[in-house]
């Protein structure tokens, strides 16, 4: 698989791998406004969810229904091994790159 | 589902969402959106939450979520019905044909309507603050009531609009059009304008290209050209050099300063000018001008910021009651904006009373009813071949297909057909449209790849598609399989009585058409013919007044002897069209509180002998008698205003001049004949300056080259000009002739459309009746009775939809013919030849083939399966 993926959508990977089992629509979206403090509606939550699941980095299953839901199943996210491949990658070209940076003072 | 108790997200969207929502996602998507709503609930409120749930639903309203079954419109689903619309098209040419034919006569007319209207709209439409600029008018009102609506107004009403009243931002005044002949080496250039005071400028918002206006306010001797007019005299080159400062000298070497170069004024304006001098200038050579009694010239207002045309006419409406200081006057001003001028130009007792908007107004709904003929046509033909389509109908309904994609299918095919009329239109208008401008004397053109106009048309067949073939898709797709396959619908009633309400429908439209064709068509048949009361014909009109009274004299005297010239006179304008009037002449008896005004026509002597204008009592002018210099004859409406026959011999005097009445003559037409003959009085006027020539039977080429040779003689540096009297009347009646001619072709598109439709469903019927024919004849039917039996069905419905149509046609027609004082009346007549066209016309339509029919082989006719 030779997929690339974009910013919001390895944020949101790397969230599903965080949040192991409990990962679906809206506490991705809970999750993803507490790390990076920027808000994001559930259907574009949806959307990035639905790409990565097609483009094969994660797998779903439908889960348990509560009462705030309404009585409705969740789909129910988790990253399969490809989906892990990618991130670290993404991860060691960061790291790698990092290494090469020169410091740079700020102050 | 129902959301539990505790969470109430807005009703109508949480049903809006598991309505488009695909089964499988739902529960992710709406459990998702319930549990966020709970929580936005907590945090933010209710409002909050509900307006982000609404948000929420609207944002998942898309493809990916859709439910699969409701994308019927998979490609190849598509491309099986264009596959099956071609065969049907390939395998029914007539039918496509008759189809395709129809809707594109219809939208080929209403194109060129559209194309028309739009260049009607466009008038006056050019200035940046259109809104803003408004014409003065004065409502004037006679003793006996009625009033009449002046487009001029007195010069001194100018400076005054301007500096007292606060509506009034500026104010113009210009006089009606001049020429200014200049001399360029050893020719000679005319170029036409207007006096106007140099607010023009400001009124009209008209950029300078160079130089200003403010030249203009000081020196009188000045001059605006445009650059046209720049480019005219100073080559295209004119635009390298500021000419600013410069002189122009006019033929008699009168000089002129330029004072600036403005953008030339479009084409579709009611006022354009090539120079503006200013009005001081004219006033200076005409002082009488300045008079508050002498309504001579136009103005044109620009309100000021603030102020609506109404309230603006509130404002100034008593200008002048509140401003004149001879007399006391009542004449209330009138705003009218100036986009308006051009199709708003006729005004009753005071009141807006339409213009040219009526002929827009008449050819527009002509052509939409055009347009509902053809998709009439098409749903009428559509559904009345419905069974031969209906085992296709069945067969697809028994494998699955659902009632929307059958009706979506139908819907496709309808499109298709509208789309091939609408391309056969598309060729048709870019080949006829130099016919169209011809006749509709304009120049338009069409952008086809213009943005705007494609979106226009693609709307249009959008709308045209969907209005002819809902019906149809509806009425298919809602057919019992079981009996569509059997193929006998056409037992089905109520599509029986539907197809007959159409065609019944079709007919009125048409019948009334050809009355109201035919009525306008005489009608202005008669107003070009009407005797006048004098004798227009053979008769040219060449204008001198641009030479000197003495010149005059020694040209009319050198006329007699010229070829081609039988008789001649000189008058002070048309008398078929008189302009001017006034309220001044008075009697020895008159009641002083009539109030009435009169026309005034300066003749000279000649002038009743020539225009072969009857006397009713009294005599003519004597050539012989000086005194005749204050003699007037008047017509016999001035005479019953001054006691009938007593009016001979009374004392009459105007402008001063006393006098006596000498010859009452019978009326003849002195305007349009929208108005009632008014009163007219004729005096002699002292210097004339229209020559009327009645040229020599079949002679009017030489009568025009003598008044050539004699003009090129007096004055070579203008051109010469001459008109025929006849036409120049006719010319009145231009957009009546044009609507008239327009409105006769429509109709006979209108026949042709709802004839097409006719004759397939005729056609069709008698397919549907050949076993029938076949067994009549077996059993020893004529072919006569035959006939009757196809035929007699659609006369029936003629004869109906003629009973329908003809108060309609009574009510519109009679409406129109008002506007005409002198009209002709609607007759039997009219009706009985509608009639006798909308029957001959389905007759000859059925014949053909009924006897086709009726005269087949019965034994052939019987073996159909």
């Amino acid at each position: 698989m030779n997929e690339s993926i974009g910013a919001l959508e390895e944020t949101i990977l790397l969230l599903v791998l965080v949040m192991q089992d409990e990962a679906y629509g809206v506490s991705v979206g809970e999750e993803y406004q507490k790390r990076t403090g920027k808000s994001i509606s559930i259907p574009a939550i949806h959307t990035v969810l639905k790409r990565l699941e097609n483009k094969g980095f994660l797998t779903s299953s439908m889960g348990g229904a509560t009462a705030e839901r309404g009585g409705r199943k969740k789909r129910l996210f988790e990253i399969t091994k490809s989906g892990y491949k990618i991130i670290a990658e993404l991860r060691d070209t960061r790291n790698d790159l990092w290494k090469l940076a020169p410091q740079f003072n700020i102050a | 589902m129902k959301p539990s108790d505790h969470i109430s997200p807005p009703n109508w969207a949480n049903r809006f969402l598991e309505w488009y929502c695909h089964d499988d996602l739902l529960d992710e998507i709406q459990g998702d959106l319930f549990e966020q709503f709970h929580k936005n609930q907590l945090t933010k409120g209710k409002r909050v939450a509900q307006r982000k749930f609404v948000l929420d639903v609207l944002r998942f309203f898309r493809p990916s979520s859709f439910k699969k079954t409701q994308i019927h419109m998979n490609t190849q689903i598509i491309s099986n019905y264009l596959k099956v619309a071609f065969r049907v098209f390939k395998k029914e040419k007539g039918y496509t044909f008759t189809n395709i034919l129809g809707l594109a006569l219809g939208i080929t007319c209403s194109l060129f309507i559209y194309l028309w209207i739009q260049d009607e709209l466009s008038y006056n439409q050019w200035p940046d603050d259109k809104d803003k600029i408004h014409n003065v008018l004065v409502n004037m009102q006679e003793s006996s009531g009625t009033i009449h609506t002046w487009s001029t107004t007195p010069q001194p009403l100018q400076p005054i609009l301007q500096e007292k009243y606060p509506a009034i931002e500026k104010a113009t005044m210009m006089n009606w059009g001049t020429n200014f002949i200049l001399k360029k080496g050893e020719e000679f250039l005319t170029i036409n304008g207007r006096y106007a005071t140099p607010e023009v400028f400001d009124v009209f918002s008209l950029p300078f290209i160079q130089g200003g206006h403010q030249m203009m306010f000081e020196t009188p001797e000045s001059i605006a050209i445009s650059a046209s007019a720049a480019e005219k005299y100073y080559g295209p080159d004119w635009q390298t050099e500021n000419l600013t400062g410069k002189n122009l000298t006019d033929k008699d070497g009168k000089s002129f300063i330029i004072a600036g170069v403005f953008e030339d004024i479009p084409k579709h304006s009611t006022v354009r000018f090539e120079f503006i001098i200013p009005f001081d200038y004219m006033l200076a050579k005409q002082p009488w001008n300045k008079h508050w009694g002498n309504f001579n010239h136009s103005m044109y207002v620009k309100i000021a910021d603030g102020y609506t045309t109404e309230t603006a006419q509130e404002n100034i409406q008593n200008a002048l009651s509140e401003n004149r200081p001879d007399v006391e006057m009542t004449a209330p001003l009138v705003l009218q904006p100036f986009n308006e001028l051009y199709l708003y130009t006729k005004y009753e007792n005071g009141l807006q009373a339409g213009g040219r908007i009526d002929y827009v107004k008449i050819l527009g709904i002509s052509a939409i009813l055009i347009l509902v003929l053809a998709s009439v046509n098409f749903i009428n033909l559509t559904t009345a071949r419905s069974s031969k389509r209906s085992k296709e109908t069945g067969i697809r309904k028994v494998l699955g297909a659902q009632r929307q994609s059958l009706r979506s299918q139908y819907m496709i095919e309808a499109m298709l057909i509208t789309l091939s009329a609408f391309i056969v239109s598309g060729i048709a208008v870019a080949l006829l449209l130099p016919t169209f401008n011809q006749l509709a004397n304009k120049t338009i053109g069409i952008e086809f790849f213009d943005l705007q106009f494609i979106l226009t048309c693609l709307l249009f067949i959008f709308g045209l598609g969907v209005i002819s073939g809902l019906y149809p898709a509806f009425y298919m797709a809602a057919l019992n399989p079981i009996i569509s396959m059997k193929g006998i619908i056409k037992a089905d009633n109520s599509n029986r009585v539907f197809r007959k309400g159409l065609v019944i429908f079709q007919f009125v439209i048409t019948i009334t058409m050809i009355i109201g064709s035919v009525t306008i068509y005489e009608q202005i048949d008669y107003v070009l013919y009407k005797n006048l009361g004098l004798d227009r014909e053979n008769v040219l009109k060449s204008s001198i007044w641009h030479l000197s009274e003495a010149q005059r004299k020694t040209y009319i005297s050198r006329l007699s002897n010229m070829p081609g010239i039988a008789s001649y006179t000189v008058v002070n304008q048309d008398p078929t069209d008189i302009g001017n009037s006034t309220s001044d002449p008075s009697w020895p008896d008159k009641d002083p509180d009539m109030d009435v005004y009169f026309h005034i026509l300066g003749v000279d002597p000649h002038f009743n002998q020539m225009m072969n204008i009857e006397l009713s009592s009294g005599r003519d002018f004597d050539i012989n008698l000086s005194t005749d210099s204050s003699g007037y004859i008047i017509n016999e409406v001035t005479a019953s205003l001054m006691g009938g026959d007593e009016a001979l011999g009374k004392e009459l005097t105007f402008w001063d001049n006393p006098g006596r009445v000498i010859g009452i003559v019978k009326n003849f037409h002195i305007a349009s004949l929208h108005k009632p003959i008014e009163p007219m009085i004729m005096r002699i006027d002292p210097g004339p300056g229209l020559l009327l020539v009645k040229t020599k039977p079949g002679e009017a080429q030489a009568a025009i080259n003598s008044l050539e040779q004699l003009h090129n003689e007096y004055s070579p540096e203008r051109v010469f000009g001459y008109s025929f009297m006849d036409d120049d009347y006719q010319n009145r009646y231009q957009s009546e002739m044009l609507v008239s001619e327009l409105m006769l072709y429509f109709t006979v598109v209108a026949i042709i459309i709802s004839c097409l439709g006719l004759l397939s469903l005729i056609s069709f019927s008698t397919q549907l009746k050949t076993k029938e024919i076949g067994i009549r004849k077996v059993l020893g039917a004529s072919i006569t009775s035959i006939l009757s039996l196809v035929g007699k069905e659609y006369m029936v419905l003629i004869i109906l939809s003629f009973i329908i149509a003809s108060p309609i046609a009574i009510y519109i027609m009679n409406d129109w013919l008002s506007q005409y004082a002198y009209s002709i009346d609607l007759n039997i007549w009219l009706f009985v030849i509608a009639a006798g066209a909308a029957l001959s016309i389905t007759l000859l339509t059925i014949a053909n083939h009924a006897i086709r029919s009726a005269t087949k082989n019965p034994v052939d006719s019987l073996r159909t399966e």
